[in-house]
């Protein structure tokens, strides 16, 4: 039902927006930025539709590794992670008065994937000193991989923001961008070999911590420079 | 301006719902993983007790089973890694069966136990695995300081040997005792080495000093002593195989060192057996040295068996083919403690045909069969048919005594001779006591952190001394939820309402002991695990 009002608020939005709309004869008027923030790093082109409506595009990227060693319970894991995110927004900002604060409504195309593999760092002895000590190799217990992404990379976008990186007074403006993503949970998928492959059963585990988090944050600072 | 304010509104309320959001099971399932150990399910695995021949009770201490035979090779650990030797402390063993071979009542997996324990006899077994799931089996063992009647002992100290050449000083003579049908004490085993004989250990290197012999008797009028040797139609995959039965005693030659001899380096040794279970049951065998270690000559027409084993040293066998009257034999020793029961010419080793009547008792009941100089354990799910040794004459009809475990000893006999096809009814089964256990580590912050636990559950009601019993359908429930093995549940037979039981549930030749009040048909108990799986 949540998805379902959301999708309707950026219909109402955009049918605000056509309302308000006075098609201007004129060439629009551009601007093309940078930012950065929880999307990753981008850039971005705005383009004014009306006096208060512009047109915005962006392409954000970021991508993360991470490597390690968990050995909070043995048998003890050397871990890697990378992080890729790269996506595309396409956006409408409504400024209802006529300064720089906007509402803003729209897509993102979020690509989204964090793939990790962990292997055993460290033989690991089962009933140590009894009769029936037993003590496997790191090769011999094996390792996992995980894998979380978000099933639809399709996701609507609501925020609100400062800044109109084409209003008339000056070229170079500072923008800043605070809004929600409807993302639907994550999936995480966990694949295992050796005698640890069954820690992969803990992924129904995570599966249902993640599933809380359909929600993804976006907060963007950046600045724009008016080209025409 | 309304709908902005409401647009306003929704936006903060949707970074409010983040915010909201309920990271405690993210948080959890962080805190809570830990790697889990995946134990390949294994289809075959059973338990092996070992036991005090005369108090019943588990042994305590090292105990080492060696495997071999021809299922040697599909022994495995709880892990799937293949084993030879097992040493086990708590009195039993858990046995796991490759998944790679499949048992079957047609072709069973035959293995060989070679159990060792300090202060305690020896004991060679073959096992007979004939189905998949769980069965268990008994070991009973002979101490040394405190053995059964039908097992005697006799140590004599022999002469010298010396010290640089290991030439024996002077003759070395042993001779044993063995008990007759009727109960008489008559020589059985007469070993004669003369003096200037080398004897070698199974490294080849010379005894030297003082020389001891020991002469171990298995009477073949008692079960147990009986019990003890291995049963020569284990070996026969035909019936109407003649085999010779030559000796029921084990002649053991020490040095000072502890060295045992196994053979002979140079001189000569006669040994002569004799027992005296009929008139056919008798022969004798002369050895001496050279070719492989000691060459025997029979003094007797044996019936061309396809094997023919001595015990008088009680490691070694000959091998023949033909017709050995007359003829002079090697012996191959091969270094293995094993004894062997053997039948004189006239007994031969026929089948006789024995239907069982279950009455509901578990497919898996064993029992033996023992009659003077023989003794043999089956299983019923074996189904193997019942070589049992019998004299092809009317004039010795031989009786067999039954002993089936249901699990408390039921006895009959039958006697074999004009006749060789019976039916035995067992007692109808008492209902079966279901047990429900659920399982909790020691330390309650930790779980059973394996997906499968192959075990087995020993039971036994408190204070008896009788034999520990085996629960049949053992069931585990690995819980994919908690990531933990939590719960499982088996049945026992024959137990007595509202009395208390020991409970042993046996994993990886480890336990976990308890006591259940057995108040009910449907018991639920909490069983504490405390070995490492815990996490």
């Amino acid at each position: 039902m949540k998805r379902i009002h959301t999708y309707k608020l950026l219909l109402l939005l955009f049918a605000m927006a056509l309302t308000t709309v006075t098609v201007r004869a004129q060439i629009p008027e551009l601007a093309v930025g940078i930012n950065g923030g929880t999307t990753g790093i981008g850039g971005e082109v705005t383009a004014s539709i009306s006096s208060k409506l512009n047109a915005r595009v962006g392409f954000n990227t970021f991508s993360y590794s991470l490597s390690g060693a968990y050995n909070d319970n043995e048998p003890g894991l050397d871990y890697n992670a990378n992080l890729k995110d790269n996506n595309f927004s396409a956006l409408v900002d409504y400024y209802p008065a006529n300064r720089g604060f906007k509402l803003t409504a729209g897509f993102y195309y979020y690509n989204f994937e964090v793939n990790g593999t962990a292997k055993a760092n460290q033989s690991y002895t089962l009933n140590e000193g009894q009769p029936n000590e037993k003590t496997f190799s790191p090769d011999r217990l094996g390792g996992l991989g995980v894998n979380v992404s978000y099933p639809n990379k399709l996701m609507p976008y609501a925020g609100l923001g400062f800044g109109n990186p084409v209003a008339a007074k000056g070229r170079l403006k500072l923008n800043v961008q605070l809004g929600v993503l409807y993302s639907g949970a994550p999936n995480i998928s966990m694949s295992g070999n050796g005698l640890i492959s069954g820690t992969t059963d803990q992924a129904s585990a995570f599966q249902q911590g993640l599933n809380e988090f359909k929600w993804l944050p976006v907060i963007n600072l950046g600045v724009s420079y008016k080209v025409r | 301006m309304k709908n902005v304010k409401q647009l306003i509104l929704c936006t903060f309320g949707a970074l409010l719902l983040f915010a909201a959001c309920n990271t405690d099971p993210l948080n959890n399932a962080i805190d809570e993983f830990s790697p889990i150990i995946s134990i390949k399910p294994i289809q075959t695995s059973g338990i092996i007790t070992l036991q005090d021949m005369n108090t019943n009770e588990l042994i305590n201490g090292a105990v080492t089973v060696t495997f071999s035979g021809p299922g040697a090779d599909a022994m495995v650990d709880m892990y799937s890694d293949p084993v030879e030797r097992v040493t086990v402390e708590n009195g039993f063993m858990n046995y796991y069966v490759s998944n790679d071979v499949i048992p079957t009542t047609d072709d069973p997996l035959k293995v060989t136990l070679n159990i060792t324990k300090d202060g305690y006899l020896p004991l060679t077994k073959t096992i007979s695995i004939a189905d998949t799931g769980s069965a268990g089996f008994r070991m009973r063992l002979a101490d040394k300081n405190n053995l059964p009647k039908g097992i005697t002992k006799q140590t004599k100290a022999q002469t010298t040997a010396d010290a640089t050449t290991g030439e024996t000083a002077e003759d070395i003579s042993v001779v044993a005792t063995n008990t007759g049908a009727d109960g008489s004490s008559q020589d059985s085993t007469q070993l004669q080495i003369a003096a200037g004989s080398i004897l070698t250990d199974a490294n080849g290197t010379a005894l030297t000093g003082q020389l001891t012999s020991t002469v171990t008797h298995y009477s073949p009028a008692d079960p147990q002593a009986m019990s003890y040797l291995q049963s020569l139609n284990e070996e026969m995959s035909t019936p109407d195989s003649a085999a010779t039965l030559i000796g029921l005693t084990e002649v053991e030659i020490t040095d000072a060192s502890g060295h045992r001899a196994t053979g002979l380096q140079a001189g000569q040794a006669k040994a002569k057996q004799k027992v005296a279970a009929g008139p056919h049951m008798q022969s004798s065998l002369q050895c001496e040295a050279g070719q492989t270690l000691i060459s025997s000559k029979s003094e007797y027409n044996f019936n061309a068996p396809p094997n023919f084993y001595i015990v008088s040293d009680g490691k070694g066998y000959i091998k023949s083919s033909d017709k050995i009257q007359g003829t002079t034999y090697s012996v191959c020793i091969d270094g293995v403690p094993e004894k062997y029961s053997l039948l004189t010419d006239k007994v031969q080793v026929k089948n006789i045909d024995l239907t069982i009547n279950l009455n509901g008792n578990d497919k898996y009941t064993v029992y033996t069969i023992f009659t003077y100089g023989y003794s043999q354990d089956y299983s019923y799910i074996s189904k193997r048919r019942h070589f049992v040794p019998w004299i092809n004459d009317p004039e010795y009809p031989v009786t067999y005594d039954l002993t089936f475990y249901l699990p408390t000893p039921y006895e009959t006999s039958i006697e074999v001779g004009g006749r060789n096809s019976f039916t035995i009814d067992l007692p109808e089964a008492t209902p079966k006591t279901h047990v429900n256990v659920a399982l909790q580590c020691k330390d309650p912050s930790k779980k059973v952190r394996v997906q499968e636990l192959p075990y087995d559950v020993l039971y036994r009601k408190v204070g008896s001394n009788g034999d520990w019993n085996f629960a049949t359908n053992t069931q585990a429930e690995y819980n994919r939820i908690t990531r933990a093995l939590e719960s499982g549940s088996f049945d026992l037979a024959g137990v007595e309402r509202g009395a208390s039981y020991d409970v042993k549930v046996a994993y990886d030749n480890t336990e976990a002991g308890t006591q259940i009040l057995m108040d009910s048909n449907n018991v639920n108990h909490t069983v504490t695990i405390s070995s490492s799986i815990c996490k």
